[in-house]
């Protein structure tokens, strides 16, 4: 939970920065740019964070059997 | 599913730093393309997310292949595994794709071969995930899967090919003489840090379905 919070962070700090240094460069279409990584950042960090977070709760759901199986 | 091995840290943080220097690279260090100015920048992340979805596709039809010649497990996880990080590429295809076309086309969408296409190839591997969501017999539902593992590649040659058989917006597959050094190399850099990050994605994805065939067995033995 704490790892997702500061990827967060760092996450919309990063794209405050891009925001900024672009707007400094006077790149073109900069929404579209910045919008275009974001995006491919923000899916590909979501989607390892998601499996890390199924698999905690997979592994907890395996583990609730074997405890069930020892009290048997 | 439990403490990531050394391999499985070096990768992941091989496949973060090279993201990092990929989009570093891409952002700062390579020059604007001539013609289309800053927003070509986007073709250093659309393009390798589509090779990346392309492989992914192309991993889930060998692994189908392979289950159906031999009914091993081990090879529908992968398959399956391959399918859910090919659909994550594929979205971030599109997405790149619309940000990209509508500076460029005017439109962030339109029913170009190339785009119909691809929307499609999304559809078939969201309906696969779908399918092994439905089928509660693990026999089955790794035939079933297989087979549309199979079948549904079928259109990655299409969406590849879209671009030369019919009139589109979509430009042309490049070529290493057609493009030039800079872009060339800058493009090469993301489609190795895109492969890094779909390497670390596959080894925690199977692992999660290596545990989620564990929890299968124990809910069917308790049941």
């Amino acid at each position: 939970m704490l790892k997702w919070s500061v990827v967060g962070v760092v996450y919309v700090l990063a794209l405050i920065l891009l925001w900024v240094y672009s707007g400094q460069e006077g790149m073109q279409n900069r929404g579209f740019v910045v919008a275009g990584y974001g995006l491919t950042w923000g899916a590909l960090l979501w989607y390892a964070f998601r499996l890390e977070s199924r698999g905690r709760t997979t592994a907890r759901a395996v583990e609730s059997f074997e405890v069930a199986g020892a009290g048997d | 599913m439990g403490p990531r091995t050394t391999v499985e840290k070096t990768l992941g943080i091989l496949a973060l730093l090279s993201m990092l220097v990929g989009s570093y690279v891409g952002l700062v260090v390579v020059p604007a393309d001539a013609a289309q100015g800053d927003v070509q920048r986007l073709m250093y992340v659309h393009v390798p997310a589509a090779w990346l979805a392309f492989m992914a596709f192309f991993i889930v039809f060998v692994m189908s292949v392979l289950y159906l010649i031999q009914r091993d497990a081990r090879w529908d996880r992968v398959a399956a595994s391959s399918a859910e990080i090919g659909v994550v590429f594929t979205v971030v295809t599109l997405l790149l794709g619309m940000m990209w076309g509508k500076p460029t086309w005017g439109v962030f969408w339109t029913w170009d071969p190339r785009l119909t296409t691809t929307a499609i190839l999304l559809a078939i591997y969201v309906g696969y995930g779908a399918l092994r969501s439905f089928a509660d017999d693990e026999e089955k539902r790794a035939r079933w899967s297989a087979i549309v593992g199979v079948i549904g590649f079928a259109n990655v040659p299409i969406v590849y090919m879209s671009v030369t058989w019919w009139r589109t917006l979509h430009q042309p597959p490049s070529s290493p003489r057609s493009v030039a050094p800079d872009i060339l190399w800058t493009l090469m850099l993301n489609l190795a840090a895109f492969t890094l990050v779909y390497a670390y994605l596959m080894v925690r994805r199977i692992r999660l379905a290596k545990l989620d065939g564990e929890l299968e067995k124990r809910m069917a033995y308790n049941a």
